[in-house]
């Protein structure tokens, strides 16, 4: 077969549904592979199937898992109800680079998360970060979110948009576009690389430079690809990919001030919140937090600790979780 | 064994099954499973088929099809559609293939709307063949230009073949959609030529009545289809106003009519359960066969054919006009694999910075690429469009509209060449955008 | 014989009634669908959730369609060259792709049941489990199985007649 990892070389087949000009695969998952590639001298080589060329993007995990790709990056999120825990990784947080999230999200996964990912190697996860809510017409309060149709990333999200008064709708990106243009909803939230790989800032004339936190992602790969990788390519591939954005340099903070300067080059008009106004905003993402932890503790999952844990986690990198509920500081 | 020799001898294998007469949704989904069997794993092949069946039977943006033949089939028990091709007759009655042409002249109005092909000859489908059947008409002449005016529906905004292609190549989507507006009219244009033309050879393909019209009938007719005409601008008019979009109209659509339908009491049991079980024979099979061609197109993917061949494309030294007519070519072989949107995923990559480099205008292109798409809809063996139009009209044979649809092809082809030569036809509308 | 009529009647029975109960849930897609949008253009108050509703309403028609589907041969198929064969040959070849037919709908049975019980995902907004609809992927596969078997023993009676 095409992918098997014979005695001394490995071919990774990687997917993800990242289009193929976007910045996470021209400055991410193009670089990361070619790195394996550099370090093992070529004894890694690898293709690349983006875009959704191996099935839609909610079918991400499923795709490694039952090893159509060997690796690839899914959206936990996507799939509401198959990683409930994992959802804490998305609570609305300040993170300003893809390798601190990664970070963050490797401490957690040692730590809370194991149990939700059983049969696949995980080579990192990460909240997305700098998920903005971007809208057709002028948001600058809660009044003017009123029923609104608003794409979710799914999540905390789909709950965060409700909490402030609009109405969520959970599509696929790829939708979205024809969605914002014809009308059938009046925003959405996502992240400044995807605005510009889904050519939003097309139809999206305005955000607010809030923390909203985003969807949980990461790298998987099949557990019986990553059986049979020899030992020393093992080390070459999970120093690589454990931290993907350390290792290429691809999305750091620099990276996400660009991206909104292009942004903005494209037409599009940011606000900032007022502080007066974005406490409003961080209360009701709060509420959202109690409820998220009531609801799962009486599944018996215990949520606070992993809550509590992660912003001790983020507050190691100084940076605070806009989410957690005050009372819950010591 | 190496991937490609593997594709191929799936693709192979493919054609021969489809020969046998395996229904072409199966065949698919088996070539695939085994092709993805070679290449990965059986783990890996053994839950694809059920995974992307229920990926695609739940997918939001698919109830347009049941939808909108829902509403065609209502529009039809309560008489609408019999009065719109009468009218229709009467004013066309001199012109060869009359009716054809205003089935062509229809599939532009409905692609207007619906940024989906198969949806477009789904519905349209179920409204104009049986009408052009009660004419008479040649189920050759009929089915294929539904089939082919279904293709329209990608290149007239909104198009779903646009929004991939700007993704891929980071290109401005608003200005491939207000690209493709001339070329979708010429190609309209070509259509009706190509349907004259046809049958100013073949008359027996649609008879002609020779009694005259006069023009007091024409206008009375005219009258008779305000209410066509209502719904019509209801549809196109609540969308453009942005009270809904083409995905939800079908939805309105059904609903105001089925309310006329029931006030008007023409609407019985018997009708209702008629346009229901339409509805599930055709997009059931609709469905099917786009998971059967998702199936195996992740195969063709894991043999990384179509990457090697844009890869092959990509180092030809030759004239930069041989190159495009080469990449044209090559999409419209990949074409009769593919889905038009794989197709694009997969070879894009490689090609657009051929393009670039060769200094064509990427929107431009863009148009090219997408007509490419469509003629992909009608080419055998996996023309989703023939297949859509096959289903509806029940009784005609696959190979009968895949001969009919073989001179819209040649349209569509001609229409690529004249872009070709004359790109300000698709660039100067983008170019007098302000953004 | 009769017995083996008996048996299929009834199969066929059942498929076909499993998309009537399908084919109606048109209507409700129709009028949530409507709902929505007049309730978003008039009051400002769209139906929260109708989105997915009605991707599981699709899943519902779809699914439970597939079977009846095959049972009025509505899965198209290329019939030119076969019709060029003498009748033996052709009913050789129907039950060789009914055979190959019935191997991958076996297999989108199958994994259609693990899959459907092993869902744990719901649904985004109003938390509807996904697995009950999921697990109609089985049901689609096992009543298009039922119909290919009977077609596979009346090819094979057709076959073993010309023989
Ligand atoms: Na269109
Ligand atoms: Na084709």
């Amino acid at each position: 077969t095409v992918s098997s990892a014979s005695d001394d070389t490995v071919h990774i087949r990687f997917s993800t549904w990242h289009p193929p000009a976007s910045r996470e695969v021209k400055t991410v998952w193009e670089p990361m592979l070619e790195e394996m590639k550099k370090r093992s001298n070529g004894r890694i080589t690898y293709t690349l199937y983006a875009g959704g060329a191996l099935g839609k993007g909610p079918e991400h995990f499923d795709i490694v898992k039952n090893g159509l790709s060997d690796m690839g990056y899914f959206t936990a999120s996507w799939t509401p109800g198959r990683f409930p825990k994992s959802d804490v990784l998305s609570l609305a947080t300040s993170v300003d680079s893809k390798a601190t999230a990664a970070t963050i999200g490797k401490e957690m996964y040692e730590k809370e998360l194991k149990d939700e990912f059983e049969g696949v190697k995980v080579m990192e996860l990460n909240g997305c970060i700098q998920a903005f809510i971007w809208t057709r017409q002028p948001v600058k309060s809660l009044e003017d979110l009123k029923s609104l149709k608003i794409r979710t990333p799914g999540g905390h999200q789909t709950n965060y948009i409700k909490a402030l008064g609009a109405e969520p709708v959970f599509m696929p990106l790829g939708d979205v576009y024809l969605a914002l243009e014809t009308g059938t909803i009046d925003g959405l939230v996502t992240c400044s690389p995807l605005v510009l790989a889904f050519k939003l800032h097309e139809v999206v004339k305005y955000g607010v430079k809030a923390t909203f936190g985003c969807v949980t992602e990461g790298v998987v790969a099949n557990q019986k690809f990553w059986d049979k990788v020899p030992d020393d390519l093992k080390a070459i591939i999970e120093d690589v990919a454990s931290n993907p954005y350390e290792a290429t340099g691809g999305l750091d903070h620099k990276v996400y001030g660009e991206m909104i300067s292009e942004i903005e080059s494209k037409g599009v008009t940011l606000y900032e919140l007022p502080a007066e106004e974005s406490a409003r905003w961080s209360e009701r993402f709060q509420d959202e937090t109690r409820k998220w932890v009531k609801d799962l503790e009486a599944e018996g999952k215990g949520a606070k600790e992993a809550v509590v844990m992660y912003n001790q986690i983020v507050g190691k990198e100084g940076i605070t979780c806009t989410a957690f509920p005050a009372e819950w500081h010591e | 064994m190496d991937p490609v020799t593997i594709g191929i001898l799936g693709t192979v294998g493919l054609f021969v099954l489809l020969a046998i007469g395996m229904p072409i949704a199966f065949a698919l989904m088996f070539v695939g499973f085994m092709g993805i069997t070679t290449l990965a794993s059986m783990d890996a092949a053994m839950p694809v088929v059920a995974s992307t069946m229920y990926e695609v039977s739940s997918f939001f943006p698919y109830t347009v099809i049941p939808l909108f033949i829902v509403m065609g089939a209502f529009a039809g028990s309560s008489g609408l559609t019999k009065d719109l091709y009468s009218a229709f007759e009467k004013w066309l009655r001199k012109l060869p293939g009359g009716l054809g042409i205003a089935t062509i002249c229809a599939c532009a109005g409905f692609s207007a709307v619906s940024g989906s092909s198969v949806a477009t000859a789904a519905a349209m489908g179920t409204v104009a063949l049986p009408e052009m059947e009660r004419y008479k008409y040649h189920p050759r002449l009929a089915t294929g230009s539904v089939a082919a005016g279904g293709t329209l529906g990608f290149l007239i905004p909104p198009s779903i073949g646009f929004v991939v292609y700007g993704m891929l190549t980071e290109q401005s989507i608003g200005k491939l959609l207000v690209a493709g507006v001339i070329p979708g009219l010429l190609l309209a244009l070509a259509f009706i030529t190509i349907i004259i033309v046809t049958v100013k050879m073949n008359p027996s393909l649609a008879p002609r009545r020779d009694e005259e019209v006069t023009w007091k009938d024409r206008f009375s007719a005219l009258l008779g289809v305000w209410e066509p005409m209502l719904l019509f601008i209801i549809v196109i008019g609540g969308i453009y106003l942005g009270f809904f979009t083409p995905t939800e109209a079908g939805a309105i659509g059904a609903t105001v009519l089925f309310g006329v339908a029931l006030i008007k009491k023409k609407l019985r049991w018997v009708d209702l359960l008629e346009a229901l079980t339409e509805s599930t024979r055709i997009s059931v099979m609709v469905l099917f066969l786009v998971a059967g061609a998702n199936v195996f197109s992740y195969f063709l993917a894991l043999s990384t054919i179509p990457m090697q061949v844009a890869n092959w494309a990509s180092s030809l030294t030759v004239s930069p006009y041989l190159i495009h007519f080469a990449i044209l070519f090559i999409y419209l072989i990949l074409g009769c694999f593919l889905d038009a949107i794989s197709m694009m995923v997969l070879t894009m990559p490689v090609i657009y910075p051929v393009i670039t480099t060769l200094g064509f205008d990427p929107i431009w292109f863009g148009v090219i690429a997408v007509l490419m798409m469509e003629a992909g809809l009608i080419t055998p063996p996996m023309g989703l469009n023939i297949f859509t139009v096959a289903g509806v009209s029940k009784n005609v044979k696959v190979e009968t509209i895949f001969r009919g649809v073989m001179p819209f092809l040649l349209a569509i082809i001609v229409v690529a060449v004249i872009l070709t030569f004359i790109p300000s036809l698709a660039l100067t509308l983008p170019k007098m955008m302000m953004r | 014989m009769s017995l083996y009529l008996k048996i299929r009647g009834l199969v066929q029975l059942v498929t076909k009634r499993l998309a009537q109960i399908g084919m109606f849930v048109v209507m409700p897609m129709m009028f949530l669908t409507f709902a929505d949008v007049t309730g978003r253009a008039l009051w400002d108050r769209p139906v929260s959730g109708s989105l997915e509703l009605s991707s599981y309403m699709l899943a519902v028609f779809v699914l439970l369609g597939v079977a009846y589907t095959h049972q009025v041969r509505g899965h198209v198929r290329v019939e030119m060259l076969l019709q060029l064969l003498p009748k033996r040959m052709q009913a050789f070849l129907d039950v060789v792709t009914t055979a190959l037919s019935m191997f991958i709908i076996a297999i989108l049975a199958i994994e259609g049941f693990k899959a459907g019980i092993s869902e744990t995902a719901v649904s985004d907004m109003l938390r509807v489990p996904q697995w009950p609809f999921k697990s109609l992927v089985a049901v689609a596969g096992l009543m298009l199985f039922l119909e290919l078997l009977f077609d596979f023993f009346e090819n094979v009676a057709r076959l073993v007649r010309r023989w």
